[in-house]
């Protein structure tokens, strides 16, 4: 279901009606838990009984660590990860591991390509690991486990309302359990911080709905063999349009999300934070998908011991990060090579860092900010092409059809008027990193009014979101 | 702030209804391909029953024939990236009732757009489109600005219709050997199946159906697709008129399949003159 649906608004529109009335305190998180299991189902009914199966996994794998005897909680946790982990490789690299590994027509590897993927795990299953990971560490847990007083009951209900949590179900924010169950309690229309979803849901769907989806239609030509007849200026414009489709796409989603969190009375992580202004590559992840890039850190880059091993040893986990968090995007070779492109550019910071050189330290900000947009823009056309070799023919056609066709002005046209929303909303923040100025606060619910306005008569077609897809 | 951003959304819509009607937005508003199948799809659903006399249903190969050439009441409903189905599809869903159906034949395999049709006809969405015309893609502000600016460049540099072929080798090998393979006998009877069904439909809401080919480049027109498609619709509908192509002249592409905008035109013209026999 999407969020930008008739259906998801008949659907939400009665879950908090149900939700905030006084006799149904109690069962609030019930109420979400049927919510998001309809919302799941409703495309692929079947797909639910893995979401229930992986529930079923961390329940009790969870409810052994927090509760169980000391000496087997590592064993909990261990099996807990595993299976997860296990869950996820099934489902979704069986098809490269297939395609890979196993000659055309074998049966194993006839079998492993059909295997299809279900909608969300990636995100699902990294929560079980968060949940196991910090139930092990109990890291601020104490409150939460207290407060569960051991009951299994409680415990499901908890755990099922925080893997099947609706606005973050299938496309994040990634949420970590430290950040989920301690705000788990009653709520009421009263702690809603209303002009805070206001703003979320607002800027969320007009990214989206106006941005992103007017985009895609014009971004449509960046797929092979379309592309190799365009003029190389043409070809740019549609680089510069899928960086700004596939921000809006997923900053969209994520906003929508904390949104609807919002509504339902708990916070989710902001998951961007104007993150093509960023003037180094550990800025960008620390401004892009931020609830990923922190996951990764926490749990994958931090146990592998971080920067605490020596220089070598710190570039090797950087690297071995972002492949991995390369290859989470996607069960492709170009996710992973992306990846690669960014650990390696990370790691190179790092050294330039560590060997205290800076180049471009007298070059103004604004030209860092360039570089950076521009690298994340080409990278980018491994997620719009997945297969490599067709990015290399992209990367052919700009250095060859420089003469011979004509530049597309009716792209160029659109892809520069799309853009301009997502260049004035990364200006906006460079204009009040110094504080609030006069006048902000007047200005604000205009835009808002204007973006509620072009909702209603600009939006583009309805599509999925691109990060669906991972 | 909300009830502000409320209010200041309300006087924006409210400008903008008064704008549209006091600026009759004439031109074309099209942003790109799939806008323009959406805008012709509208304006034909949301017209009144009896507004068009003739529709033409077809794909993008249609979608290049010239209006101008034909009487006042006809409508093009070839949809570039679709199939003939969503343009017959639509006659029926929207209860309309032309007089004369022209059909295209040259892509028939490809399926109805079934996302395409609901989005047009979405419970809600289609009402409140009925209602407030502002909300159709047709008048969008960004095609409005679009084409009103196109419209202005346009005027200062008329431009010629082209009549050149600009099809590449590369294309052509590749259309040879698309239009080379043959689908299987089981998918041909799906095919076959499937338009008959349709062309009843439309058909009982009181139209005459008529088929006819578009002309593409010589490799696609002798290619054993193309002859696979001719003779299905033949064997499938003995009694039907079907405009074949006129022999003997060369027609200019711009990819092998879709005419240059001169052919376009002439084709056009030839097209209007055999369908007003009917």
């Amino acid at each position: 279901m999407l969020f930008n649906s008739i259906p998801f608004l008949l659907l939400v529109i009665p879950t908090l009606v149900v939700y905030y009335l006084p006799f149904m305190r109690r069962f609030q998180l019930h109420v979400i838990v049927v919510a998001s299991f309809i919302f799941y189902a409703f495309n692929n009914p079947v797909l639910l009984t893995l979401l229930l199966a992986s529930i079923a996994i961390n329940i009790f794998t969870s409810y052994g660590v927090i509760y169980g005897p000391p000496p087997r909680r590592k064993l909990y946790a261990t099996i807990g990860v595993v299976m997860n982990l296990g869950l996820l490789i099934f489902f979704k690299y069986s098809p490269l591991i297939g395609h890979t590994f196993f000659p055309k027509g074998s049966s194993v590897g006839e079998f492993l390509v059909q295997i299809p993927l279900p909608i969300g795990i990636s995100f699902f299953t990294f929560q079980g690991i968060s949940l196991l990971v910090d139930a092990y560490r109990g890291k601020a847990l104490e409150d939460y486990a207290a407060l569960s007083a051991g009951s299994l009951a409680k415990h499901a209900l908890d755990v099922a309302a925080f893997k099947s949590f609706f606005p973050a179900l299938v496309a994040g924010p990634v949420v970590k359990a430290h950040e989920f169950l301690p705000q788990i309690r009653v709520k009421t229309l009263a702690g809603i911080d209303r002009q805070a979803a206001f703003t979320a849901l607002v800027v969320g769907y007009f990214l989206k709905m106006v941005v992103a989806d007017n985009m895609k239609d014009h971004t449509f030509w960046l797929a092979y063999p379309y592309f190799m007849e365009y003029h190389s200026v043409t070809l740019i414009f549609l680089l510069l349009g899928y960086s700004v489709q596939i921000f809006a796409d997923f900053a969209g989603y994520s906003l929508i999300a904390i949104g609807l969190a919002h509504l339902l009375g708990y916070r989710l992580p902001d998951n961007f934070n104007f993150p093509y202004i960023s003037t180094t590559f550990s800025e960008f992840w620390r401004r892009w998908h931020i609830s990923l890039s922190t996951f990764l850190r926490d749990y994958l880059y931090i146990p592998l011991g971080g920067s605490r091993k020596g220089q070598v040893n710190t570039y090797r986990n950087l690297m071995a990060t972002m492949v991995l968090g390369g290859f989470w995007h996607g069960a492709a070779w170009s996710y992973a090579v992306w990846g690669f492109f960014h650990g390696l550019m990370l790691a190179a910071e790092r050294l330039a860092s560590d060997l205290g050189f800076a180049p471009g330290k007298r070059l103004p900000r604004w030209v860092h900010m360039l570089f950076i947009f521009a690298c994340v823009t080409f990278a980018w056309l491994l997620f719009k092409l997945p297969d490599f070799i067709d990015a290399v023919y992209y990367l052919q056609a700009i250095g060859r059809n420089w003469t011979g066709y004509d530049i597309n002005f009716l792209l160029a046209f659109f892809i520069t008027l799309f853009s301009v929303p997502v260049v004035l909303y990364h200006a906006w923040y460079l204009w009040r990193r110094n504080g609030e100025r006069p006048g902000m606060a007047s200005v604000r619910p205009l835009l808002l009014g204007a973006m509620i306005f072009l909702i209603i008569v600009n939006s583009g077609s309805g599509a999925s979101f691109i990060y669906f897809q991972f | 702030m909300i009830r502000r951003a409320l209010l200041t959304a309300l006087l924006l819509v409210a400008g903008y209804a008064v704008f549209l009607r006091v600026v009759h937005v004439d031109w074309d508003t099209t942003q790109h391909l799939a806008n323009g199948n959406r805008i012709k799809a509208e304006k034909f659903i949301y017209a009144p029953t009896d507004s068009f006399r003739t529709v033409i249903v077809g794909s993008s190969l249609a979608y290049r024939l010239n209006l101008d050439s034909f009487p006042a009441r006809t409508i093009n409903l070839g949809f570039a990236g679709r199939s003939i189905y969503d343009g017959m599809e639509l006659i029926v869903r929207s209860s309309k009732r032309p007089e004369l159906v022209l059909v295209e034949t040259n892509i028939l395999f490809r399926k109805l757009d079934q996302e395409f049709l609901d989005g047009l006809f979405t419970p809600g969405l289609y009402q409140l489109r009925r209602a407030m015309p502002m909300m159709r893609e047709q008048n969008q502000p960004s095609g409005v600005l679009y084409g009103w600016l196109h419209d202005r460049v346009q005027k200062a540099e008329m431009e010629s219709p082209d009549t050149v072929d600009t099809a590449t080798e590369a294309m052509l090998s590749r259309l040879k050997e698309e239009y080379a393979v043959l689908p299987d006998k089981e998918e041909q009877d799906q095919v076959v199946e499937r338009l008959v069904r349709q062309v009843r439909e439309v058909e009982a809401t009181g139209a005459k159906v008529v088929f006819f080919e578009m002309p593409a480049h010589p490799i696609v027109m002798n290619s054993p697709l193309a002859a696979l498609e001719r003779g299905m619709v033949r064997k499938a509908f003995p009694d039907h008129a079907f405009l074949h192509v006129p022999q003997g002249s060369y027609w200019h592409t711009t990819d092998g399949l879709h005419l240059a905008k001169g052919d376009a035109n002439r084709y056009s013209g030839w097209l209007r003159r055999e369908a007003a026999m009917h």
